[in-house]
């Protein structure tokens, strides 16, 4: 049994008081290929981070080669041998692949005066991607790669720095299939030279094409290592989801009325979401779930016309609408609360008022009274904690600016809602709230449209759960059906038997 | 709370002027206030007409003297608001060279209702109640300056001309005597009268588009010399030096160099320094009440190779 | 001191540093110059001094409306400079005063219009671009038209504007007065003004809050062009020539007027009266240099050091705000 090449151990992290990380013990042997899989929010991206030296932890102590050890730079995770490949590929479009493995490192004439030994350079990197068995002219531009190629480049770039450890985070969320399959590859040649990868993915297929051993983190504890072999994907998704879901927020009951409010068939857009079909009914609550990257966001935005729409057709009350901007949205009675309420929801700087009035207030002289009164009215209603409705909204927890968001559309007579993670960044209380407002506006006959990354939100108020995987809907659950596992399984690419 | 910051910033801004109202300074007696207004201090010549002025003014004891322009000569504006600023002090005598005719002479007529005598320098205006004109006969300097480039072309050829701002007097007169000659001589055509607002680098760019557009130009008169000097580096840029005639109109030190050096053909002299002194002196008699001569013509000259060296003492 | 007071005395600071900050640097400013100068505070200098500052103010108010969104209008100067010598042309042809100006005014909102629509539609990456574009046209246009001539001698019914007075009060004085009055009004009591804000605050969520953007930035930078073209009707009143460099450089004075004045560079806010002090201070500035006999020169410099200070304190005042509200969580 080999010595581990990376030893995590007892390693916790908070944030502002909320624990990210709770006492995680983690290895990688040397030359091993270990996925790291487990829902948005359950640690991945911070422990990845602690290791890369961009975080430290609180508590903890990393073992590098059994030498304790403290990365706290990403520098200094570069030179004990750690490398990533990011989401975002740190690569310089304009520059050629072999400069971009060697970016800042160009091998010199003579020292001082930078003259660059390009035939060297163009040698080294044609040998470095041939090594990972897929030669390429390294005198092609990045910008004229496809993204398949560009990771070859950072991984290679990983190579050049003597990487000992390459960690990969959702690598193939931007390949097609036959990338992926070459991905796979390349780690199979980098695990033959002797280098370890972390593999974090969504995917479970992949899981089982490739990994030594896996490794699941929920609510920022791992919860189960084991290798791959010894475990069967409901196991894998079980140990991901956890025991059936704390009664804390049980089903409702449904408001669902038999009018149809929205229907939308054949939708694409942005190049990221495909034929999209379903429906909703007034009073009813869809769940759209899936994990990130899925989509959701982008298929909101392009039906509330904030992005492009390339095919489908949409019908609102059975009448088939052209939405081609939130104006026409708006004037048929949609409403979009955004996933990021400060980038997209609010404008931070002015008053509550202001921004609860913005969507409905539209003839040309401000009626200061009946705005005022609007306010108050807003405010009782949704039980939104602020001092003074003239304060700037900026000054608002996080909750009661998400309380004026919905306000702005109630105010603005919305009778479908797409409401885009509404409760991300909220604690329990605002929580409970705000699903409260939203089964009164279902019971008072609102549609609404919910993605939510939380499934004990779908859950608790959706009548029925679409499924987003890849851009595409993966597939439907009706209430009885829907279950923690159920969904996972669909928004991992599985089926939904 | 908007409302009492509101009543605040009235109160303070009253205890202000109250305050500052009370410190006002306590009058001394005065000096006779002159205050020479050009169109810009950026080249030679402007820089020359005010030491001269200087001069003038330090040789008189019982005068307080300024010079004062904007910061180019086509921001017309900024010298009416100088002037406006002055006429207002009630100083005791101006003397101006206008940036613009219609846009300057009624903040003049300000000034002569104000009880402020106004000596024109350089560049005349059409206007009456001047109390004298110190400048050159322009007309006869572009006169000059077109005889000598027929002489030295023989007659025969294309001329150009580079200008300052239009709508300017003394740049409209001096393109008027310089057409007047050459109209006379049937060998010549005059092919343009390019502006170049009597700037260096305007003036080069300009000589560049006409020696592109007229392959066999054979002559070139530039109505300044900053912008003389910028067409004579075009010139030289493209190897052409010797073969083209240029004259320029200034004659400031600089010019003056380039023509001993053969750079430059000629230019026109104005005797800045005299322009300067002299009108100064006339707006110090005025300022006395003294007889002042209504129009002092310094008289201009050419400066060829010859006689360079003379005007660089 | 506890960190609710803190919170308090820095809340204090950044509301006086907002609320007086440019007002009290020109009551200062003032101050000290009629300390200097004798002739400063009198009545008809101070009139001088708005008179000076008219075509500045009312070129600013139209740059402060485009600063709101967080763009730039860069062709006030040159917009002020072919309308100035348009509506000179109309009257010299015999078009009477009434119909020179409305002419004016409709290229200069239509030349504006221009700027937004090219902004807009064509996804310019930002309004730097399609009004640099359009500073040399407008000012290509003017001198072409012109031949480089000034068109003088307008007459006294179109001069009225710039150089006309009413109980002493000069004209131009009262033309920035009313508008400054419209523009607050438009700015604060409409949902056009508090849609500007909104989409200087964060055109991203304006725009998914139902705000026609793309209309709202046309205006806007419709608005700036007609606003370049009264300056021109003043100008021209005032200087008795439609000539066709007048403008050049004054885009840069009507920015620093609104920077000065308060508003912020990324937009979402400024006001009417903070440009107008803005303006103020630069006329001040300007007037109090030239009864010293301060070169033009020096003018400039100060100038310069003046727009650095105020944003600076801009961001003084940012930070306080930031503190003010981290102290209260």
């Amino acid at each position: 049994m080999n010595a581990p090449l990376l030893r995590l151990e007892h390693i916790s992290k908070a944030f502002s008081g909320v624990p990210a990380l709770e006492d995680v013990s983690f290895e990688v042997l040397p030359g091993e290929v270990h996925a790291l899989v487990g829902e948005n929010g359950a640690g991945k991206s911070t422990l990845m981070n602690i290791i890369g030296g961009v975080l430290s932890a609180d508590a903890g102590q990393t073992r590098w080669e059994g030498r304790p050890v403290a990365v706290e730079s990403p520098r200094q995770a570069q030179e004990l041998g750690i490398s990533f490949v990011h989401q975002e590929l740190a690569l310089v479009p304009q520059l050629s692949a072999g400069e971009n493995i060697f970016l800042g490192r160009h091998p010199c004439r003579r020292a001082g005066l930078e003259w660059v030994r390009w035939e060297e350079i163009h040698q080294r990197a044609r040998a470095l991607l041939e090594e990972l068995g897929h030669p390429m002219d390294p005198r092609r531009l990045v910008a004229e790669l496809s993204m398949g190629e560009r990771q070859l480049v950072e991984i290679g770039r990983a190579l050049s720095l003597r990487a000992r450890l390459v960690i990969m985070d959702e690598p193939t969320a931007p390949l097609s299939e036959r990338e992926t399959v070459r991905l796979l590859e390349v780690i199979g040649q980098l695990k033959r030279r002797g280098v370890s990868v972390i593999y974090i993915t969504h995917r479970l297929k992949e899981i089982y094409q490739g990994p030594d051993r896996v490794t699941v983190l929920r609510d920022g504890r791992r919860v189960a290592t084991a290798p791959v072999a010894e475990m069967p994907p409901e196991a894998l998704v079980r140990h991901m989801v956890g025991r059936p879901a704390r009664e804390q927020f049980p089903a409702l009951e449904s408001s669902a009325q038999p009018g149809e409010a929205l229907r939308v068939e054949g939708f694409s857009a942005r190049g990221q979401v495909y034929d999209i079909g379903f429906r909703v009914h007034r009073g009813e609550i869809v769940g759209l779930a899936g994990l990130a990257g899925a989509g959701r966001t982008e298929l909101l935005e392009a039906l509330f016309g904030a992005a492009g729409r390339d095919a489908g057709r949409v019908f609102i009350e059975g009448r088939p609408v052209n939405i081609r901007t939130p104006v026409d949205a708006i004037r048929h009675g949609l409403a979009l609360v955004p996933d990021d309420r400060k980038a997209k929801g609010l404008i931070l700087g002015a008053p509550v008022r202001w921004n609860m009035v913005l969507a409905s207030e539209r003839q040309l002289c401000i009626r200061a009274d009946r705005e005022r009164e609007k306010t108050r009215r807003m405010v009782d209603e949704l039980r939104v904690r602020t001092p003074d409705p003239e304060q700037a909204v900026a000054q608002l927890s996080g909750g009661n600016q998400q309380k004026v968001v919905l306000a702005k559309w109630l105010l603005a007579d919305a009778s479908i809602f797409l409401l885009d993670e509404p409760t991300r960044g909220i604690d329990v209380g605002a929580k409970a709230e705000i699903y409260e407002i939203i089964r009164r506006l279902a019971a008072r006959g609102a549609a609404i449209v919910l993605a939510s990354s939380e499934l004990e939100e779908i859950l608790h108020l959706a009548d029925r759960v679409l499924v987003m995987h890849r851009g595409r809907i993966a597939g439907e659950l009706a209430r009885a059906e829907a279950s923690e596992e159920s969904i996972m399984r669909l928004a991992t690419g599985g089926s939904s038997r | 709370m908007g409302f009492r910051n509101r009543r605040c910033e009235a109160v303070a801004l009253a205890a202000a002027l109250v305050l500052a109202g009370g410190c006002s300074r306590v009058e001394q007696t005065k000096k006779l206030e002159i205050v020479l207004v050009v169109k810009a201090l950026d080249s030679e010549f402007w820089q020359r007409l005010k030491s001269g002025a200087e001069a003038a003014a330090r040789a008189d004891p019982g005068v307080k003297f300024a010079v004062l322009a904007p910061e180019r000569e086509i921001n017309i504006d900024q010298q009416v608001a100088i002037l406006e600023d002055q006429v207002l002090k009630k100083v005791s005598a101006l003397a101006v060279a206008p940036a613009g005719v219609a846009e300057v002479v009624p903040v003049l007529e300000k000034a002569k209702a104000a009880g402020i005598p106004v000596v024109i320098v350089d560049t005349d205006v059409p206007w009456p109640s001047r109390v004298s004109f110190v400048g050159i006969d322009n007309r006869l300097g572009g006169r000059l300056a077109g005889e000598y480039v027929l002489r030295a072309i023989g007659g025969q050829g294309k001329v150009a001309v580079i200008r300052g701002v239009m709508g300017v007097a003394t740049q409209d007169d001096r393109l008027a005597g310089f057409r007047e000659v050459i109209a006379q001589a049937p060998g010549v055509q005059y092919v343009a009268a390019q502006p170049a607002n009597s700037e260096r680098a305007l003036g080069m760019s300009v000589m560049e588009n006409l020696l592109t557009l007229h392959r066999d130009l054979r002559a070139v008169f530039a109505t300044n010399d900053q912008m003389a000097l910028g067409a004579m580096e075009a010139i030289a840029a493209r190897n052409l030096t010797g073969k083209i005639v240029l004259v320029g109109f200034d004659a400031t030190r600089e010019a003056v160099r380039a023509v001993q050096a053969g750079r430059m053909s000629a230019v026109m002299a104005q005797y800045a320094e005299a322009i300067g002194r002299r009108a100064i002196e006339e707006a110090i008699k005025a300022a006395r009440a003294q007889p002042v001569e209504k129009r002092v013509d310094i008289g201009t000259a050419l400066v060829t190779k010859e006689n360079a060296g003379e005007f660089l003492r | 001191m506890k960190t609710a007071d803190r919170g308090f005395w820095a809340r204090g600071v950044s509301e006086a540093l907002r609320r007086f900050g440019p007002l009290a640097a020109l009551l200062l400013m003032g101050l000290a110059l009629s300390l200097l100068s004798e002739h400063f505070l009198t009545f008809d200098n101070l009139l001088n001094v708005f008179r000076q500052s008219a075509v500045n103010t009312l070129l600013a108010l139209g740059q402060l409306l485009v600063i709101i969104t967080a763009g730039i209008d860069l062709s006030v100067g040159s917009i002020l400079g072919l309308c100035c010598v348009l509506a000179a042309l109309l009257v010299k042809a015999g078009a009477p005063p009434g119909l020179a100006i409305a002419a004016a005014l409709a290229a200069g909102a239509g030349l504006g219009t221009i700027n937004g629509l090219l902004f807009t539609k064509l996804r310019l990456p930002h309004p730097f671009i399609p009004t640099l574009g359009m500073m040399n046209v407008a000012r290509g246009l003017a001198l072409v038209i012109t031949g480089g001539f000034p068109v003088s001698e307008l007459g006294g019914g179109f001069r009225y504007w710039g150089a006309g007075a009413v109980a002493g009060i000069p004209a131009p004085v009262i033309v920035v007065v009313c508008f400054c009055v419209l523009f607050h009004v438009f700015l604060t009591r409409t949902t056009l003004g508090r849609d500007i804000y909104a989409i200087g605050g964060n055109r991203q969520a304006a725009l998914l809050s139902g705000i026609p953007v793309d209309r709202r930035l046309a205006l806007v930078y419709g608005l700036s062009g007609f606003m370049s073209a009264a300056g021109a009707v003043v100008l021209a009143g005032r200087m008795n020539s439609g000539f066709p460099l007048a403008g050049v450089g004054a885009e840069l004075d009507s920015i620093a007027a609104v920077i000065i004045g308060g508003a912020s560079f990324f937009g979402g806010s400024g006001t009417v009266l903070g440009t107008l002090v803005g303006a103020l201070i630069m006329g001040v500035l300007r007037n109090g240099l030239n009864l010293l006999n301060v070169s033009a020169y020096w003018q400039t410099v100060v100038i310069g050091v003046v727009i650095v200070a105020a944003v600076w304190v801009d961001v003084l005042r940012q930070r306080a705000t930031e503190k003010s509200r981290a102290a209260r969580r």
